[in-house]
Order: C-alpha cells, then sequence, then structure tokens
C-alpha cells in the first residue's frame, strides 16, 4: 500500500471515529429490538421485497435491485451503530454511491507465480469465480494443520484460508493471553509451511482466526506474517454494528500494508428478521464495510439462528447479497463464505456445497472465500478433497443461469432436506481419515466416492 | 378495537399492556387470573419465534413488555394472598472477552417467555458477577454463553468459583458454536443445548430433578 492510500485509509479511521463520538445517542437494546427491526419492516413493504416458497436462488432481477436500494435507504437514514459510544454514526447518501462508484471492477491476490486477478462477474457470466478454500476457521490441531492446509493448496484453489489453532506448544488458546498471539502468529506460519510443502509460496492467505481482539489480531503482521497480498479480515458486527476494536484493526492493517477483506454476517431469524430483511440488512452491511474499510474484496456469510445453511431462504439471502449489486450493474466484487452442517466425505456434505456454490455463482458472487464443513466446529475435519469439489462445482456452476440453477438446486437437495439440518448432519471423518499423511494424497476410496457424488449431481443437472 | 394481551406483548407496547392490566383489575378480575392469561400469551411468543413466525426482536420486546405488565400486577396478587410462581430463577450471561450476545439473548428471552425468571447480567462478564448475581437472587442455574473457542474455559472457571462459593443447589449449563456435550460434561457443567428450545427444555428438566433431590426422591435417568 502506498503512502497516499495509506493516509486515506487513516483518514477514513479517523472521520468515522470521530462521528462515532457525536452521532445520536441511542440505547443499543432500542437499536436492536425497535429502531433497526421497524425500519427494516418499513423498507421491505415500501420496497415490495417478497421471496416465493421453495424458491432457492432469486430470480426476480428487478426485485433485487430493489434490495440494493432499500439497503442504501437503509445505510443513509440509520447509519452504523458504535458498540463503544451507543451512538449512531453518520454515513450520507452521497457517501454510499461514492463508495460503489468507486469500487474496482478487479483486484488482484497472491504473489509470483500464484498471482490472481479477482473479477467482478455479472449475470450469467462464464467465467468461473475466483475460490479460496482452506479449514476456513475450524479448529484445527497443531498436528493437522500443516498437512491439512497442504492438502487444501495442492488443490487449483486462488486462495488459502486458514482456520482457529486450538492450541499452541500443548497449551489451550484462550483469550487475552500470550498463548492467542502466538497462535495467531503461527496460524501465519503454518499457513506459509503449507504453501511451500504444496509448492505454491505466493498463494494469498485469508485469516486470521484465532484472535477475538485486535490486539491478538494485529500480532499477525510480523516479518513473514500476512502481506499485502494475504487478505486480513476486517468483521463487522451484528447487525450494523461497529466497534473500535474493528477499527484499530482496520488502521494497523493500513499501517502494516496488510491486504485486507471485509467480512459481514447477516443472521436470519435475529435482530434483521425473516430472509427479506435480512438481504437489505446484509447488503446495507456490505455497503457500510465498503465506505468505512475501503475494501477492494468484500465477503459475505448469511448467520442463521436455525443453523439451516441448505434451506430456501438462507440460500435465497445468500444469493441476493451478490445479485442486489449485480443485477443493477454495479461493479463491486462481491464474495461469499459457505459452508454446512454435514463434514468431510459425507453425500451431505456434497450437497451442501453443491448447493450453496450453485445459488451464490449463479446469482454472480466474483469469489468464493471456502466452505466451512460441521459448522466450523469439529477439529481437524478438513481436508482437500472439500477444495477439489469446490473447484469444480464452482466452474461448472459459472455461466448459469439464476432460473436454471433454481431448479438445479432444488435436484440437488431432494431428500436432502431434513439430512442438512444440525443433528441430522453426519460429521464425517477428520483429515488423517481421509488422507494418507505422508503423501499428503486423499485415500482411494475417497476420491472414488467424490467419483460417484458427481454423477449423482450430474443427474441433477451440474455438468461435473 | 383493543389490541389483545398477545398483539401488545409481540409489539413490545409497554404502556398499553400496564393499561390493559390496569383496567382488568378494575374491572374485578382476578389477579391470577390475568397473570394466567399474558403467561399463555408469552408462551405463544416463545412458540411462534420457534415456528419462524416471530423473530428475535419481537421475543425481546415481548419479555419487556411482560415485565411491565407483572410490575403493574404483582401488588394485586400480594393482596389477593397470590404470587407469581416461576419455573426456576436463572442468571445467564456471556463470559468475559467474549462480546456476542444474540445467542444469549435468544436463550433469555425464551426462557422468559416459558415462566422463568431471567436475570441477563450481559455481555464480556467476569465469572465474579456470575456467581454473586446468582448468590443475591439465589439462582436455580446459571446459563454461560461463549461464542469463542478462546474463551470457553471463562465457563470451566464459572463452575470453579460456583463449587467455591455457597450455591450447592446451583447448577450450571453452557452453551454458544464451540460448545459440545463432550466438553460441557469435561468441565462439569450440568448440560448444554443446540439451540434455544432444547436450553428451555434443560431448564426445565435441571429445575426438575432438582425439586426431587431437595424431596430426597432420586431421579430417574433420561431415557436415550
Amino acid at each position: 500500500m502506498g503512502l497516499s492510500a495509506m493516509d486515506d485509509k487513516r483518514d477514513r479511521v479517523v472521520e468515522f471515529y470521530d462521528r462515532a463520538l457525536v452521532g445520536e445517542l441511542v440505547g443499543e437494546r432500542q437499536f436492536d429490538t425497535r429502531i433497526l427491526p421497524a425500519k427494516l419492516r418499513e423498507l421491505v413493504g415500501k420496497y415490495e421485497i417478497v421471496t416465493t416458497p421453495g424458491e432457492f436462488v432469486p430470480m426476480d432481477l428487478d426485485m433485487a435491485r430493489r434490495v440494493l436500494e432499500a439497503g442504501v435507504e437503509l445505510l443513509a437514514d440509520l447509519g452504523v451503530y458504535c458498540t463503544d459510544t451507543e451512538r449512531l454514526i453518520a454515513i450520507s447518501r452521497d457517501e454510499i454511491e461514492t463508495a460503489l462508484e468507486e469500487s474496482p471492477e478487479s483486484f488482484q491476490q497472491g504473489c509470483g507465480a500464484q498471482t490472481v486477478k479477482v473479477r467482478a462477474r455479472g449475470l450469467d457470466d462464464t467465467r468461473a469465480p475466483s475460490v479460496n478454500n482452506g479449514s476456513c476457521g475450524s479448529p484445527m490441531s497443531e498436528e493437522a494443520v500443516v498437512p491439512a492446509l497442504a492438502s487444501c493448496a495442492m488443490e487449483d484453489i486462488d486462495g488459502l484460508v486458514t482456520g482457529y489453532l486450538k492450541s499452541v506448544l500443548g497449551r489451550q488458546t484462550r483469550a487475552r493471553t500470550p498463548i492467542e498471539v502466538l497462535a495467531c502468529k503461527k496460524e501465519v506460519i503454518y499457513a506459509r509451511q503449507s504453501l511451500e510443502i504444496a509448492g505454491k509460496p505466493g498463494l494469498s492467505i485469508l485469516g486470521i482466526m484465532s484472535g477475538g481482539n485486535s490486539e491478538s489480531q494485529d500480532a499477525c503482521t510480523f516479518e513473514g506474517g500476512l502481506r499485502a497480498s494475504d487478505r486480513h479480515l476486517n468483521v463487522f458486527d451484528n447487525e450494523l454494528k461497529l466497534s473500535f476494536d474493528t477499527l484499530n484493526r482496520v488502521l494497523h492493517d493500513a499501517y502494516a500494508g496488510t491486504g485486507t477483506v471485509s467480512a459481514i454476517a447477516p443472521m436470519l431469524g435475529g435482530y434483521c428478521g425473516g430472509p427479506e430483511s435480512t438481504a437489505i440488512c446484509g447488503v446495507a452491511e456490505v455497503l457500510a464495510s465498503r465506505v468505512i474499510f475501503d475494501n477492494q474484496c468484500m465477503g459475505s456469510w448469511v448467520e442463521s439462528i436455525w443453523q439451516d445453511y441448505a434451506s430456501p431462504q438462507w440460500l435465497w439471502v445468500a444469493g441476493m447479497l451478490s445479485l442486489a449489486f449485480v443485477a443493477a450493474g454495479q461493479h463491486l466484487v462481491t464474495g461469499n463464505w459457505l459452508g454446512g452442517n454435514a463434514g468431510p466425505w459425507t453425500a451431505v456434505q456434497c450437497r451442501e456445497m453443491a448447493a450453496q456454490s450453485v445459488a451464490v455463482i449463479a446469482c454472480g458472487s466474483s469469489i468464493v472465500h471456502g466452505f466451512n464443513g460441521n459448522a466450523g466446529t469439529v477439529e481437524d475435519h478438513v481436508t482437500g478433497m472439500e477444495s477439489r469439489m469446490l473447484v469444480e462445482v464452482s466452474r461448472v456452476a459459472a455461466g448459469m443461469s439464476v432460473t436454471d440453477a433454481n431448479d438445479i438446486v432444488g435436484r440437488v437437495l431432494a431428500g436432502y432436506e431434513g439430512l442438512c439440518k444440525p443433528g441430522n448432519a453426519p460429521f464425517g471423518k477428520s483429515f488423517f481419515e481421509c488422507y494418507d499423511a505422508d503423501s499428503l494424497q486423499p485415500k482411494e476410496e475417497f476420491v472414488a466416492f467424490w467419483e460417484a457424488e458427481k454423477a449423482d449431481l450430474r443427474s441433477c443437472g451440474l455438468p461435473l | 378495537m383493543a389490541s389483545t394481551p398477545l398483539e401488545l406483548l409481540i409489539e413490545g407496547n409497554e404502556e398499553e399492556i400496564r393499561v390493559f392490566v390496569a383496567k382488568a383489575l378494575k374491572d374485578g378480575r382476578e389477579p391470577a387470573a390475568v397473570l394466567d392469561q399474558l403467561s399463555d400469551s408469552m408462551e405463544q411468543v416463545g412458540a411462534m419465534f420457534e415456528r419462524g413466525e416471530a423473530f428475535l426482536p419481537e421475543l425481546m420486546l415481548a419479555g419487556d413488555a411482560m415485565q411491565a405488565a407483572v410490575d403493574v400486577l404483582t401488588p394485586a396478587l400480594a393482596a389477593s394472598q397470590g404470587a407469581i410462581v416461576s419455573k426456576g430463577t436463572i442468571v445467564i450471561g456471556t463470559v468475559k472477552d467474549d462480546v456476542h450476545d444474540v445467542g444469549k439473548n435468544i436463550v433469555a428471552s425464551l426462557l422468559s417467555a416459558n415462566g422463568f425468571t431471567v436475570h441477563d447480567v450481559g455481555r464480556d462478564v467476569p465469572i465474579e458477577t456470575f456467581v454473586r448475581k446468582a448468590q443475591e437472587v439465589q439462582a436455580d442455574i446459571i446459563a454461560v454463553s461463549t461464542l469463542l473457542s478462546t474463551t470457553m474455559d471463562r465457563a470451566e472457571h464459572v463452575i470453579a468459583a460456583m463449587d467455591q462459593a455457597d450455591l450447592p443447589l446451583c447448577r450450571c449449563i453452557v452453551g454458544g458454536a464451540p460448545v459440545t456435550e463432550q466438553w460441557a460434561q469435561s468441565i462439569g457443567a450440568h448440560g448444554t443445548a443446540k439451540d434455544a428450545p432444547s436450553a428451555v427444555a434443560l431448564c426445565e428438566r435441571l429445575i426438575e430433578m432438582g425439586r426431587l433431590e431437595e424431596a430426597g426422591v432420586r431421579p430417574m435417568p433420561e431415557p436415550n
């Protein structure tokens, strides 16, 4: 990052910090339970945002454009809530529109032979999205982290997404301790080692997952740590909330020259309410992160109080977070995090991954930031085969219309609706059960399993 | 047409629900009957939430409105020798160094909707606050929430602090994305639940077991 870009980021952080000190004072519970839900209800009615029962992929392009308009209005009318000062940070419509206009149509990640140009995709775009993958926030042991990540990096991915180190040097990772700081540093070091093993030292690394606050997160920027070609998470809190801790991280990244990615996660059933209002709120959060963080790379995850990651409403919102921008002709590089309840080497996981990938890619998502199995809760349940599957599915999903995608997703999930739910979804197997740890190759039976699954997915209309 | 208690709860209309209760008492209705009607409505809000027909804001607002109604009703109940029968008293909060509270708020609101007395101590809560509050309100259960894997150990410390404090009948449940049944058992928690409705069922079960133990009855194990 050049000096002017660094100064620009610094000025943005200071500007929004100042606004957080003088904005309208509002109790957090008042914001969560009255102000935000009431505004969302108003916008859902005003812009006539409705979901159709059983629709997996949003297909009404005019409505997608209205979701963007509603998101702009939400952000311009409410602003963003600062949890430290309990004040609203005002953001003007002009600032939002300027941030959209100035969004780059592409950016680079990775370096050397692994440099990748990530481009904004459009509707029916035959260009495949960029695909990052790895352990994606899942808990990893020190024993498994390097071989598991190396097995991912050996696949044809465009970036490696790290997981959470459960322990370091035999000590449990605990918040606000030296071990947490060490875990954040080791997370990058281990990722770097895995890239060396895979012969792809320049591949972009996306993290950090082992630290819960800016002081540990900032530990990832050291010599050999995250680079300009990597991606450090700048996270928005639920819903439409920002803390000084996040601004600290943004500022630190700017001075350290670390590449960044915005992460937003609107929650279905939470303060946003149903799918229509969750989509509007998610769009507003994407816009807010674009305005405040000035990041080139965006990423949306849809959280759900029901953990129903293969339901029509979840898929509809996930797709809409790209389609709202794409249908309106915006060239923002939108991205999605994906993930389900099942674990590796299970048919359920293949279905969850295929359904989600097809839905968001048909909606114009430019970059898939990885697929997280077992809802990110089971240790070492990460293998390179998920990366292989994600890349293969993403390639064939490119160019698909939203109508075709909706039909295919329906067929992919037929009979699996109940199995995808938490408590029913199978845990699957760990890295060491799935791979030969010495050769870092998947077991033959695992490869054969995926080939059989591909045949089944072909019968659902996916040309794998 | 006047709004029903259910509508007033869903709207979180504290002012109107106070008026509703005051009018019902003025009209000569038995305080206990008014309380039953409000409790039934509150349970309906909880059921609507579980069916996806109401969301977190409605659940939280209903809890606030119910409290406003109970505040008006309590003197009349006392005068009629009645009392609000709570299913149990719960202290709930998110552990120190964790500022995530959506899950905790869902569980707190659903417990409240199902007839528990809930004391929410907030997020980023020090261990001693859980224990002190539990002592103050003579809690039946401390419910500890942790969304971050790096703060899970705080739950273990809460249980250790409960052992040191004078809370022999108080139980501890833990919850949050990284929490598993196995881990909950390993730290000596009395249980965990995969979602908010299961947390309500767990609390009901633990309270019932506690009552049986107090009565000297050995509870039957849960069927698998």
